[in-house]
């Protein structure tokens, strides 16, 4: 039987997908804001945590896009964009 | 108005118009987005070495004034009165630190007081906030708002005067802003008195504290501020800061926007997962909290 799932359904299908590499997403995001959060006041700190932040990410979607078997160099390059538009948009606040 | 509503369409809702994704998350406009990006970036910091000296943050004393009288008249107190003294002390205060790198009420063999005193204020009651990190006056406020001992300063019945300096300069290998508020009341009867010179000033550790029996434990926040020589015209950074969220806002929308229609509509396509961007988008906006304020000392 055909039936119409609902968006938070699918959503939720995702994450259950993928619960681990979303878990691992959602756990280096937090350490990175817990190192934003020591660094207060230390700018050129804060800037190298965002660059980690930003490679991991680049390095997750890769990853993750592997393993999912739908890696594409189309890709590959939105997360390198995203990255890098996220890194200049800090670096005009950090440097 | 029909131009209006179908370009955001485009930019923000899947449709056939634009691949079945929303068009701000093309590879081609990211690209675009980060020009922009790279403009804004590197054209403030140009605007800031050409046409405002060395300022990287917009920390104004006035403003501070303003704020902290602000914060004390919402506690039914009067405001305070400016003192060139306690502003003349604060200034040797953050200077000092710079020399000596160190971020503390006392360091070197000399306490707030000192400063105080070799700036010609004989005070009854005394008090200090500390502050450094923060890009914005109201960040180095509501930083003292939130610390208890900062605020019982700012809302101290008994003082009268205010003096705040903000200077940039090195501390532990770390370009930094300091601002410090010192605050004070006059003994009985005693006039204002210039401030000593440079060589009084530097010869402060030798004053000893003589009134400090009624003298109050000093606070500490901290708060980031330009890079120029007292010079604290407001800077671009707020304009830098505010564009900066709003691109980042833009990309969420339209992430958020793209993941629902792609759902709803069950659009397949060959796009990274716009879960997996949400997450690192809504990390940068609540980073950014962070990176606008500078972290307190007590």
């Amino acid at each position: 039987m055909l039936t119409k799932r609902s968006i938070t359904h699918k959503v939720k299908d995702d994450l259950h997908a993928h619960v681990l590499e979303y878990l691992l997403l959602f756990t280096s995001a937090m350490i990175f804001l817990l190192f934003l959060s020591l660094f207060r006041g230390q700018p050129s700190k804060q800037f190298i945590a965002t660059s980690v932040f930003v490679l991991y990410y680049i390095v997750w979607g890769i990853t993750h896009h592997t393993r999912d078997q739908s890696l594409h160099l189309k890709i590959v390059f939105e997360y390198i964009l995203i990255g890098a538009l996220a890194m200049i948009v800090l670096r005009a606040l950090l440097v | 108005m029909l131009w209006l509503t179908s370009t955001l369409h485009h930019l923000f809702i899947p449709s056939h118009r634009n691949n079945f994704r929303a068009k701000l998350l093309h590879l081609d406009f990211l690209i675009v987005l980060i020009a922009a990006a790279t403009l804004l970036s590197f054209g403030t910091g140009w605007l800031e070495k050409t046409e405002i000296l060395g300022i990287a943050q917009d920390i104004r004393i006035e403003k501070l004034f303003q704020l902290t009288n602000e914060a004390r008249q919402s506690q039914g107190l009067p405001p305070l009165h400016y003192s060139n003294q306690l502003a003349h002390a604060a200034e040797n205060k953050a200077q000092h630190m710079i020399t000596n790198n160190y971020w503390a009420h006392f360091g070197s063999g000399r306490s707030p007081w000192d400063f105080i005193l070799a700036s010609g204020y004989s005070y009854e009651v005394a008090g200090e906030n500390l502050a450094k990190g923060f890009m914005f006056s109201e960040g180095v406020v509501d930083g003292w708002r939130n610390s208890s001992t900062h605020w019982a300063n700012i809302t101290k019945a008994e003082y009268d005067d205010v003096g705040f300096a903000v200077m940039n300069g090195a501390l532990e290998g770390e370009e930094t802003t300091l601002v410090v508020q010192m605050f004070g009341k006059r003994l009985a009867q005693e006039q204002p008195v210039e401030p000593k010179d440079e060589k009084q000033l530097a010869d402060v550790g030798l004053i000893k504290p003589a009134q400090a029996s009624g003298v109050e434990s000093t606070a500490a926040a901290s708060a980031v501020q330009p890079k120029g020589e007292n010079d604290f015209v407001p800077a671009t950074k707020q304009k830098t800061a505010d564009l900066s969220f709003m691109i980042i806002l833009a990309l969420a929308i339209a992430l958020i926007f793209d993941l629902y229609y792609a759902y709803k509509l069950d659009i397949v396509r060959l796009t990274g997962k716009n879960i997996a961007h949400v997450i690192f988008i809504a990390t940068l906006i609540i980073g950014l909290y962070f990176i606008k304020n500078g972290g307190l000392i007590l």
